[in-house]
């Protein structure tokens, strides 16, 4: 059986709502920081079940971390390179690629097949789950998430990751 | 794009707030500053450079604004080339040079910014949130941005580090007609919430129409 290919939200989940232009979604979702069309955007090579996974480890590199959904965009005839991801951790480094556009009236073509059948695409994924899952693993010594909150310490104190190695409020600690 | 100033041999004016040494001031009398790290090497070589070659107590220059504006004094310098000489201030009015929404900044802001961005975009913005805040706030509140820039720009206004200057210009926003914009409102908020703001948050999370505004109103009143 074939991987998804999961391409996260992430700017506004509410540009995706069916009476938004395909212009509008690419300036939100698919434009860098600089204005600039991105025609190499990123998906994730993953099985469904490792989803929440693929996200939490996504979202140590934003803060704070967000409910979002995976679109799943396999089925759309572009390549793909392998591109090693930014995550820091071996899973999502391996899994990650990018979608190779020619230009951007091939990125609007992209995006137009995507949102066709978008209900069918659409995988949630809450803050709960990740934040969950990021404790879950944290209280299970794993080595790359212990390196990931050490690394926001420094680097980002104020960041939900540095903030992990805190007691939950809900634990009562 | 090219931009024309004048340059005063002149001291600064007192109420002027604006590095020793010579001025570079618009047409209409703007202060165009630089980037505190460099603003002093900027005046030594404008002393040294172009100074050396005006002919006259005014003189009208040629800047290019460029990423080397913020990356090299020198590389900027060298981009400011003397065009003539002048006695008046040339009839130059900036709304004409600088691309909308950004020919609503302040000339100083403008230049600035137009020297890296040429459309409105998250780096802009953000750039105006650290170093122009109230200008950024000025476009924010004038209801001159596209609903796809105005939440990038909301959520810029975030990383002010003034509480009560971010509620007041993005709180309005949450009532705003396009959902985009209120959830970029929405983040723009987050840690500088007051008791107000959070209970029309989860107002906001059970009654907003668009799902995805309710997701991230309710995530804005969990940890993180």
């Amino acid at each position: 059986m074939s991987k998804a290919l999961i391409r996260f939200a992430r700017k506004r989940l509410s540009i995706w709502s069916h009476d938004r232009s395909d212009r509008e979604v690419q300036q939100l979702e698919f434009t860098n920081r600089d204005g600039v069309p991105d025609l190499r955007p990123s998906v994730f090579e993953i099985e469904f079940k490792d989803l929440i996974q693929a996200y939490a480890e996504y979202a140590t590199l934003r803060n704070p971390p967000e409910t979002s959904f995976g679109l799943n965009v396999a089925g759309v005839s572009r390549d793909l390179d392998r591109s090693p991801g930014k995550t820091g951790f071996r899973f999502t480094t391996d899994a990650h690629r990018e979608v190779a556009l020619r230009d951007e009236r091939d990125l609007l073509a992209f995006i137009r097949e995507i949102r066709r059948d978008f209900a069918e695409r659409k995988h949630d994924v809450n803050k709960k789950q990740i934040v969950e899952y990021a404790r879950g693993r944290l209280a299970h010594s794993d080595a790359e998430w212990l390196a990931a909150v050490e690394r926001a310490q420094t680097s980002r104190p104020d960041s939900w990751v540095a903030k992990l190695s805190r007691p939950s409020p809900a634990s009562g600690k | 794009m090219t931009y024309e100033l004048v340059l005063e041999k002149t001291a600064p004016r007192e109420n002027r707030r604006v590095p020793r040494g010579p001025t570079i001031v618009g047409s209409t009398g703007e202060i165009f500053s630089y980037p505190s790290e460099v603003s002093q090497e900027i005046a030594s070589l404008y002393s040294e450079d172009v100074l050396s070659r005006a002919t006259s107590d005014k003189m009208v220059l040629r800047a290019v604004p460029t990423k080397a504006f913020l990356a090299s004094v020198h590389e900027y310098v060298a981009l400011v080339e003397p065009i003539g000489a002048t006695t008046t201030a040339p009839d130059l009015e900036t709304s004409h040079l600088i691309s909308p929404p950004f020919d609503k900044l302040s000339p100083k802001a403008a230049i600035a910014v137009t020297s890296q961005w040429q459309v409105p975009c998250e780096g802009a913005f953000e750039f105006l949130a650290d170093y122009f805040p109230n200008d950024l706030v000025r476009l924010v509140s004038a209801g001159i941005l596209k609903p796809v820039d105005l939440t990038l720009a909301a959520e810029s206004v975030g990383r002010i580090p003034v509480d009560a200057l971010v509620q007041r210009t993005l709180t309005p926003l949450l009532e705003h007609s396009d959902a985009i914009v209120r959830e970029g409102a929405i983040y723009g908020l987050r840690g500088h919430e007051n008791v107000e703001i959070r209970a029309r948050l989860a107002h906001m999370a059970t009654s907003d129409p668009n799902w995805g505004v309710r997701q991230v109103a309710a995530d804005a009143l969990t940890e993180f």
